[in-house]
């Protein structure tokens, strides 16, 4: 029992600052429906900032805290104004998009600032000692801190209904569009809102770091821990924020003892049992109109594509075939990776472009793909063991499509996420199956597919196979149908169109082409390993796609070859490419933000 | 004469507020009703349900004696109801003429509808449709690009596309000039009377509400508080004074 509730302690003081973290993401995302991925970027800029004025200044902690959160409200301030700010309006990923290229430029520019080493923070003046609770000595330091929560909660409540700034962002939140026809000056509401939510994250850095050794990777680890929290306690609902933060703070102080591993798939899960629950997470606001505004792909010309757009179809593919037979071993390798970049893309933006679904965790498709083939591969011939993949994947597609054909934006992405998470960890604790951390090795395809252009072959047949089919099924009433429910959902279904049949089905073909993706890789690297199931995975599709037009049918392919070739080119000049790429990003979508391709009347 | 829809005891409340309490009322085939009611009063929760959108609290709704409540939006499609909405929201992504094709789909098996391209199919039927709504010309234009009021020919074309047995028709004519709203409200009729089809719409406006129905529906508050010629209830004192402002007639009437 006193094992329990100091585990508990353990935990609401590790939820502190996540509740900084999330309280932050879920108010900024309330406001101007911005997704900030680079908000636990913020939060560790906020806690190397703290150490920074500590280790190197001087200053005293409990002054270099406010002082960091103070440096992260600004630097939140410039990324709204010059980067988000001519995003709004547009498709609600852009700022995504936007996000984790900062993301991509931290991961290099952080280390390059304050070293590759792992940091350990300075502790907390008069706060040093120990408390003893039930015969254990629990640091003082904790004990503050499960009073830090409450306390930001009193403060921002007191906020949110007791000032006008606070009203306004009740107001927003509740009715972005009510709050813009009632005068509310949104660009210095959002400004402020964004400064706001990053200077509680950068709070939250700086008090975590007595707590915590600081390394430069604790980006991620926080912003997934806060989307989990932000969804469970409903988007939007600091409150919500509160609570989830408490919950998922304690199961993982617990998890951490009974089952390390396993811990972020607990709470993926739990996530996920919520919004089954409740899709709209424990506090979230009630259904209202969606804010969703779908690019919406242009119907396929009704009389079938041009012979000329047939001819230069067939030339692509001739002239690829040609280069097979003339280019180098590891150019081939490069473009077989482009090709099956290309592949992943396209059944991402299957869902994305032609059905308006969002999806943060397609890696699991991609993973169940590689998997699949991997574990059959060891057995059975190499066709069955490439078929194999695709339709594990498309099942695994079929089942989660089933599961969340009701829901959509943001939530729906969250629960893609949580779906990749599980499997993620899957890979990772069944090794009597999966091999676990070590990965499944020694998969090599037999001749002739064994050689560089061998596999190069089969992978562009395949994939030309493949984008051929989709090309055909553009044109089928399936797409029409993914198309009419995007816009017009009520009218669909009135129209006694499938919408839920066929969003399964677009989640099979979907999950058919990205396991295929998964399984070509599976041969061309001669292994699988479970990060084929992780976010960054995900993350590289979602840009491909974005990067090349969600507008536009060929979009993905333009942003795969760009995305995926762009990664490669970079990585071999500079170990810092994640900082290039992610600048690069950045110019994209302030100086393209439809994509490389986009329809001619695209708004 | 059967009941074309048949209504008992409906309920629906948002936490303590009724929105319907025991709502029932009779509409006889091929019988075209108004269903009229201040803003609030229930009219926009009534349609919702009727059309599978939105759960009831209690109650019953037959369509020709088939019970239809609780049953998905699609389903009660199948099943003969047809639907146009307040706001019209054909699909934007799609041609005039493919929309209506793409209804004429809907029925078909998955692999059909995954194997045979649109473009590839015969478009008679939704040319028809289309000229029985005055829409033929315009075949080939996006949806997107219609105005307002071809915009709700196109969504009438899609309702009936599918030959219902009911039209439910939420504010047909709102945002309308008068002329064109007599126009679209003689189109509704018309086609009405060709094919034995039932209407149920509501409306603002009084011209078209007592230009048209043959019967007027009440509701005030959640509650029917009228049902009848739509003389009858044109002189019920209770909808004078709970609707129509109790006074002398006006001119709108």
């Amino acid at each position: 029992m006193d094992f329990i509730i100091i585990q508990a302690l353990n935990g609401l003081a590790g939820a502190s600052s996540l509740f900084l973290v999330a309280a932050g993401l879920s108010l900024i995302f309330g406001v101007s429906r911005v997704v900030n991925f680079a908000h636990g970027t913020v939060f560790m800029v906020g806690a190397y900032a703290a150490w920074t004025l500590i280790d190197r200044l001087g200053v005293n902690f409990w002054l270099a805290a406010p002082l960091a959160a103070l440096a992260t409200a600004l630097l939140g301030g410039a990324i709204e104004v010059l980067i988000l700010r001519r995003l709004y309006g547009r498709h609600e990923l852009l700022p995504l998009l936007a996000t984790f290229a900062l993301v991509l430029v931290a991961h290099d520019a952080v280390p390059l600032i304050w070293g590759a080493q792992d940091v350990i923070g300075p502790r907390a003046p008069g706060l040093t000692g120990a408390v003893p609770v039930l015969g254990r000595s629990l640091p003082a330091y904790d004990l503050f801190l499960i009073g830090v929560a409450p306390a930001i909660m009193g403060a921002l409540w007191l906020m949110l209904h007791r000032t006008r700034f606070g009203r306004v962002v009740r107001a927003a939140t509740d009715d972005p569009e009510m709050a813009a026809a009632l005068g509310i000056r949104q660009d210095r509401l959002f400004t402020l809102v964004f400064m706001l939510g990053c200077g509680l994250a950068g709070l939250g850095g700086a008090l975590r770091l007595p707590r915590e050794t600081l390394h430069h990777s604790l980006d991620t680890q926080v912003i997934v821990s806060a989307f989990v929290v932000v969804v469970i306690g409903g988007m939007g609902s600091v409150g919500g924020a509160f609570v989830a933060s408490a919950i998922v703070g304690v199961v993982s102080a617990f998890g951490i003892v009974a089952w390390p591993q396993g811990t972020l798939a607990m709470l993926f899960l739990i996530m996920a049992l919520v919004l089954v629950v409740r899709p709209r997470g424990l506090f979230g606001l009630p259904a209202q109109q969606e804010t969703h505004r779908p690019l919406l792909l242009p119907s396929p010309p009704p009389r079938g594509y041009s012979r000329r757009a047939k001819l230069a179809a067939a030339a692509g593919v001739a002239a690829l075939a040609g280069f097979g037979v003339l280019a180098s071993p590891f150019a081939l390798d490069v473009a077989t990776q482009v090709l099956i970049a290309v592949l992943f893309a396209a059944s991402l933006h299957l869902l994305i472009g032609w059905a308006g679904l969002i999806s943060f965790g397609h890696a699991a498709l991609f993973g169940l793909g590689a998997y699949g083939a991997a574990l059959l591969g060891r057995e059975a011939p190499l066709g069955v063991a490439i078929a194999g993949g695709a339709a594990l994947a498309a099942l695994g597609a079929a089942g989660f499509g089933l599961l969340v054909r009701r829901m959509k934006g943001v939530y729906l992405a969250m629960l893609t996420l949580a779906f990749s998470q599980l499997l993620f960890a899957a890979a990772f604790q069944w090794v009597s199956l999966t091999g676990g951390d070590n990965g499944i090795l020694g998969l090599w395809p037999d001749p002739p597919w064994d050689t560089a252009g061998g596999w190069y072959a089969l992978t562009l047949a395949l994939t030309a196979l493949a984008l051929f089919g989709l090309a055909h099924l553009y044109r089928t009433p399936f797409a029409h149908i993914l198309r009419a429910a995007q816009g017009s959902e009520a009218r669909a279904r009135a129209d006694a169109l499938p919408v839920d049949s066929t969003r399964v089905q677009a989640f099979a073909v979907s999950g058919a082409v990205a396991g295929l993706a998964g399984a070509l890789l599976v041969f061309l690297k001669g292994s699988a390993f479970p990060s084929l199931f992780a976010v960054p995975q995900s993350v590289d599709g979602l840009v491909m796609v974005l990067l090349g037009g969600i507008a536009h049918p060929l979009g993905p392919v333009a942003g795969a070859a760009a995305y995926s070739l762009g990664v490669t080119v970079i990585a071999t000049l500079t170990p810092a490419w994640h900082m290039i790429v992610g600048a690069l990003i950045l110019v994209l979508t302030q100086a393209l933000p439809g994509g490389l391709l986009r329809r001619k009347d695209a708004p | 004469m059967t009941a074309m829809l048949s209504v008992r005891d409906l309920r629906k409340s948002y936490g303590a507020r009724a929105v319907l309490a025991e709502v029932g009322f009779d509409v006889a085939e091929g019988e075209i009703a108004a269903l009229i009611g201040a803003n609030g009063a229930g009219k926009s929760t009534l349609f919702q349900i009727l059309g599978g959108a939105l759960a009831a609290d209690g109650g019953s709704v037959l369509l020709a004696g088939r019970a239809i409540l609780g049953l998905s939006p699609e389903r009660v499609a199948r099943l003969g109801v047809g639907r146009t909405f307040q706001t019209s929201a054909p699909y934007r992504a799609l041609g005039v003429r493919e929309s209506l094709m793409l209804i004429a789909a809907a029925d078909e098996p998955a692999w059909r509808r995954m194997l045979v391209p649109l473009g590839r199919r015969p478009a008679d039927a939704a040319d028809a449709a289309l000229d029985a709504v005055g829409l033929l010309a315009l075949a080939e234009a996006p949806a997107a690009a219609l105005s307002y009021g071809d915009a709700k020919r196109l969504e009438l074309a899609m309702a009936l596309m599918r030959a219902p047995r009911l039209l439910l028709m939420d504010e047909p004519t709102a945002g309308m000039a008068p002329g064109e709203r007599a126009r679209f409200m003689d189109l509704v009729r018309e086609r009405a009377a060709a094919t034995r089809m039932t209407v149920l719409f509501t409306e603002h406006d009084m011209a078209t509400v007592f230009g048209f129905a043959e019967r007027v529906l009440v509701l005030d508050r959640g509650r029917l508080i009228a049902d009848g010629a739509p003389d009858a209830v044109r002189e019920n004192p209770e909808v004078r004074r709970a609707y129509l402002g109790d006074g002398p007639p006006t001119k709108a009437l």
